[in-house]
């Protein structure tokens, strides 16, 4: 007979697998628009973050950490590119931190998703600029402005668009899960 | 304690801590700028001419003639910026090449065996791992 914290243990596991399936779409979806074909390292949408967010503020951040981590490991897996891997996991890694140090303390609720979103994604591009210049040298610092600018404007867009999922995804039944 | 549950959740709309941080953000994009464009002009000069290099201050305004490798050229240094005021090299690319005053930029005469190399500055070196 199903307890109902086994029912909470598979639902966790269903939602972050989609979680997972969703963040990988998103990034195939940002090999598709033109905005990405501008030769700066790293200046994507970020729509994966979308579904990182979602698992880190749904569950826990360890929930946000492997579906991350996962979905690093699967591109690299499928298109086997290690530059990529690198670039990915710095950006990654650094935005994880900054998503578990917000969910974790009592200032999570000062902000909406927005400000989370652009603080994850300023992080995750910081980290990328920081393996340009281990990899390339000092001068890959000149990035950095072009970046945190695209952090600010993409990480608005992609906050919105959390916000906008946030009774409908994020704490979809959420009650059910803390009682 | 779904009350407490509640009260940690990201608000729905925007409000003042997005704009915090937003406006964090954007200073430090903003002091990146500045920080970027000022740190690399250079403050010195490196001209090597006939195998020999000899480095000048581009604070002060001067004007350089070298005749190297059978070409006469003229280097001005004005506003902290160096370039090549005339040559009777064939090409003239070094006076095409126009003004330079950040760190790492280069005016090269092949002809002449001219370099001049703008150093100093805040950039530092390159280097490269591996």
């Amino acid at each position: 007979m199903k307890t109902l914290s086994s029912d909470k243990i598979v639902s966790r596991l269903v939602y972050d697998a989609v979680f997972l399936a969703a963040a990988l779409l998103l990034s195939a979806l940002e090999t598709i628009i033109p905005l990405s074909s501008i030769p700066i390292p790293g200046f994507k949408p970020g729509l994966a973050n979308i579904a990182v967010c979602a698992a880190c503020f749904r569950y826990a951040p360890v929930d946000a950490w492997s579906v991350s981590l996962a979905r690093c490991l699967i591109i690299f897996l499928l298109f086997g590119n290690p530059v990529s891997l690198v670039f990915s996991l710095f950006g990654s890694v650094l935005s994880l931190v900054a998503m578990t140090v917000l969910r974790s303390g009592r200032i999570s609720h000062h902000f909406s998703f927005i400000g989370i979103s652009v603080l994850c994604a300023f992080f995750h591009n910081t980290g990328q600029v920081l393996a340009c210049v281990i990899m390339l040298g000092n001068h890959a610092v000149s990035y950095f402005p072009v970046l945190a600018a695209s952090s600010l404007v993409f990480g608005s867009v992609t906050g919105l668009i959390l916000n906008l999922l946030h009774s409908s995804v994020i704490y979809r039944n959420h009650d059910r899960l803390t009682s | 304690m779904v009350d407490k549950a509640i009260d940690s959740r990201p608000k729905k709309r925007f409000s003042r801590g997005d704009l915090l941080a937003l406006a964090a953000v954007a200073a430090i994009l903003a002091a990146s700028v500045v920080f970027l464009l000022n740190g690399r002009k250079g403050n010195t000069c490196l001209i090597t001419a006939n195998g020999s290099s000899v480095s000048y201050s581009l604070s002060e305004n001067r004007r350089i003639d070298l005749v190297s490798n059978g070409y006469s050229l003229t280097v001005e240094i004005k506003d902290g910026q160096v370039f090549v005021t005339e040559s009777d090299c064939p090409d003239r690319v070094c006076v095409r090449t126009g003004k330079i005053s950040k760190t790492g930029q280069e005016i090269i005469c092949v002809p002449a065996q001219v370099v001049i190399e703008v150093t100093g500055g805040g950039s530092g070196e390159d280097f490269i791992i591996g």
